[in-house]
């Protein structure tokens, strides 16, 4: 097996710079890719006011504090023609009454208007809860305070006193223990995007590693190793530990300079790494069996893209499963190893969650990789007895 | 004892039978052709002898030993020089003996010792340091040698190990195969060069179809066709109604067409060519030209197979 690792050393010292240029391009992609979705893009969101009301028009300048949409006025004639032509994402209509309902304390009804789904309007939905749940707080105040210290402009006052305070902090600190809470009330999809497409571009230079086999059957070497006194066990054993290496010295890169220039505190590094290490040796096996099926490496070149943007778009790297709803689309991302992986990065990123509960994603990656191998050898034999 | 023994070997490749149950063996300290047409199975014969391939049927021995059982017994002495250039293109000439000597188990002032004996063996000493991708073909067909002799092997293979290179690296080539042989070592050679076995072998197969069609020493072999020599008639078309009246001369043993070229295989010495110039007249037949050749490993195949080694 060392002999195997200290020739694939030489080879890299020949072609390192394939190796440099894929973990760049990795870097790039996600970069460009992940940065076109979290970036500076804010979808633009009309609003149709029924009613003219201070209400209303606070409701507006509360909407304009959000960093992700842009919010204007608009007619509902040009609303309805804006949102089906696309050139919108959607159009929110405050009703008859919004403002009566939030003085009284009544959540008021708050009609969407879209053209299609998008996960965008998840996180606006959201957006709009809580300006409505700040302006019935407010409200309250309001009310509270003119009801107790009478004076026609104490109420005036008093919400802008309240402005003041929300600008800064919350007004009034709250303790509270959450048992169970939505999914997106955590949900960063800047991290998603990122961590999803690190682990896409990633899975291609493992795999192309592992298909120097290929490469080796290509220029006959490999039937000269096959019939040396080194066995076919060490042999792959060697090519296998190699690729490993590659990809997981490619990750540790991705992981360091890819938080560094994105922005994205990895909370447990040594976890993500552990994770990333599982999910490598996973896609080595991939790329072992998809190895293992093909005969050159114009068929791999063909299937491999395919494979691993199917895996990835699947895994969840691409958008986050939770919107997903589809029983078969869901039980296919099990399959992958793109989902456990992503599933660990996120619960230790995002949800700070526990170093244990990634056990159970590395477990499965790691009867993947078991799987995988073990298809993949048997490939193999089958291959070099025919 | 032998070195090899194969014994009712048979290689199936789904319908094709590729090796055919073919009986052979190779002894101590013998350069062993293999000779036949494209196809006829040699390689595949060596790759099964190689523990490259698993054979359907039958049994490979090795000093007594079954390669199928205990492939390692073989594999730690074989030499295999393949067909096609089995080395790293992007390494250098050093690095790929490097590499080949310690998957051999060779170590540091060994593996050196060995590099520099087959650098010279090979006449690469001074382009060692070089990309292999830099190389002529004929230098690369050397280091695809010199590979397989580092680790001193004692059973060399050699499948057609001088296709496609210049007659100087073909004689370098040829020259060491002998050597070997004086030092003591056992080849096993296929070609489909007859001059090449001719020269070189001490010993014959003749494989055609997956089978062994013939088997002994060049003298035995050419001894085994009753003639004293072969003519060969070239003509512009070749009527079939000639090759009848040519096979009834009673001085003819056997009329073997081959393309434009009719292939007599004549019994006695004598003037028969009154009686061929006649029969070439009588059918019409333009004669182009015509040559009388001693029988060889040529005419043996010919006259076996009623086809030439490279049709």
């Amino acid at each position: 097996m060392r002999t195997i690792l200290w020739l694939k050393l030489r080879l890299l010292k020949r072609d390192y710079m394939i190796l440099v240029i894929l973990t760049a391009m990795a870097l790039l992609l996600t970069g460009i890719f992940g940065g076109s979705m979290i970036g500076k893009y804010q979808p633009s969101i009309l609003v149709v006011s029924e009613e003219s009301s201070l209400e209303s028009d606070r409701f507006f300048e509360l909407m304009q504090t959000s960093e992700t949409f842009q919010f204007e006025w608009a007619d509902q004639a040009d609303a309805i023609m804006r949102v089906e032509s696309d050139e919108v994402m959607a159009a929110l209509i405050l009703p008859v009454g919004f403002g009566m309902d939030l003085k009284s304390g009544i959540a008021p009804s708050i009609s969407f208007f879209q053209s299609k789904d998008a996960l965008e309007l998840m996180e606006l939905k959201n957006w709009v809860r809580a300006m409505v749940f700040r302006m019935q707080s407010d409200q309250r105040m309001v009310h509270f305070s003119v009801e107790n210290f009478q004076g026609d402009e104490l109420g005036v006052k008093v919400l802008a006193e309240a402005d003041t305070h929300w600008a800064n902090k919350v007004p009034v600190l709250v303790h509270t223990t959450t048992k169970t809470t939505g999914f997106f009330d955590f949900y960063d999809i800047k991290i998603h995007y990122m961590v999803g497409f690190l682990l896409f571009f990633s899975t291609f230079s493992i795999v192309f590693t592992m298909a120097d086999l290929l490469q080796e059957k290509k220029q006959f070497t490999w039937n000269r190793q096959m019939i040396s006194p080194i066995t076919k066990k060490k042999i792959l054993a060697g090519n296998i530990l190699y690729s490993w290496c590659l990809g997981f010295m490619q990750a540790l890169v991705l992981v360091g300079v890819g938080g560094f220039l994105f922005d994205i505190d990895w909370k447990a590094p040594l976890a993500v790494l552990l994770v990333l290490g599982m999910y490598i040796l996973a896609i080595a096996g991939l790329g072992m069996l998809i190895t293992g099926f093909v005969r050159t490496l114009e068929q791999l070149s063909a299937i491999t893209p395919v494979i691993l943007v199917s895996f990835a778009m699947l895994g969840g790297c691409m958008w986050p499963l939770e919107i997903i709803s589809n029983p078969i689309l869901l039980f296919a991302a099990n399959l992958t190893p793109h989902k456990w992986a992503l599933q660990a990065v996120e619960r230790i990123v995002m949800f700070d969650a526990p170093i244990e509960t990634i056990g159970f994603p590395i477990l499965i990656l790691g009867t993947m990789s078991l799987v995988f191998f073990i298809l993949g050898l048997w490939r193999f034999h089958k291959h070099a007895i025919s | 004892m032998n070195l090899v023994e194969i014994q009712g070997v048979k290689k199936h490749f789904g319908e094709i039978h590729a090796v055919d149950g073919i009986d052979m063996h190779v002894k101590k300290g013998e350069i062993l052709g293999l000779l036949g047409p494209n196809g006829a199975g040699k390689s595949t014969t060596i790759s099964m002898i190689a523990t490259l391939l698993e054979p359907t049927n039958g049994t490979i021995l090795f000093m007594g030993e079954s390669i199928q059982t205990n492939p390692k017994r073989i594999q730690e002495v074989l030499g295999f020089v393949p067909q096609e250039i089995a080395l790293y293109p992007t390494l250098t000439g050093k690095e790929n003996l490097q590499f080949w000597g310690r998957v051999y188990g060779l170590r540091s002032s060994k593996l050196k010792e060995r590099i520099s004996e087959i650098s010279q063996v090979i006449g690469l000493e001074e382009r060692l340091k070089d990309r292999v991708d830099t190389y002529s073909g004929g230098m690369k067909r050397r280091l695809n040698i010199g590979v397989a002799l580092l680790h001193k092997p004692a059973f060399i293979i050699m499948d057609e190990p001088t296709v496609g290179i210049d007659p100087q690296s073909r004689s370098f080539i040829l020259d060491t195969v002998r050597e070997l042989r004086d030092q003591g070592s056992t080849v096993l050679y296929t070609t489909h060069y007859i001059e090449e076995v001719e020269s070189l072998c001490d010993r014959i197969y003749i494989m055609d179809h997956g089978k062994i069609i013939a088997e002994g020493t060049k003298e035995s072999l050419t001894e085994m066709i009753d003639a004293s020599e072969v003519i060969r008639l070239s003509v512009e078309a070749v009527d079939p109604m000639l090759i009848t009246t040519l096979q009834e001369l009673k001085f003819v043993e056997k009329a073997v067409v081959e393309a434009n070229s009719i292939f007599l295989t004549v019994k006695e010495n004598g003037n028969h060519y009154q009686s061929i110039m006649n029969a070439l007249k009588e059918s019409g037949t333009e004669l182009k030209g015509m040559d009388i050749q001693k029988p060889s490993l040529e005419t043996v195949f010919l006259h076996l197979t009623g086809r030439g080694l490279r049709d």
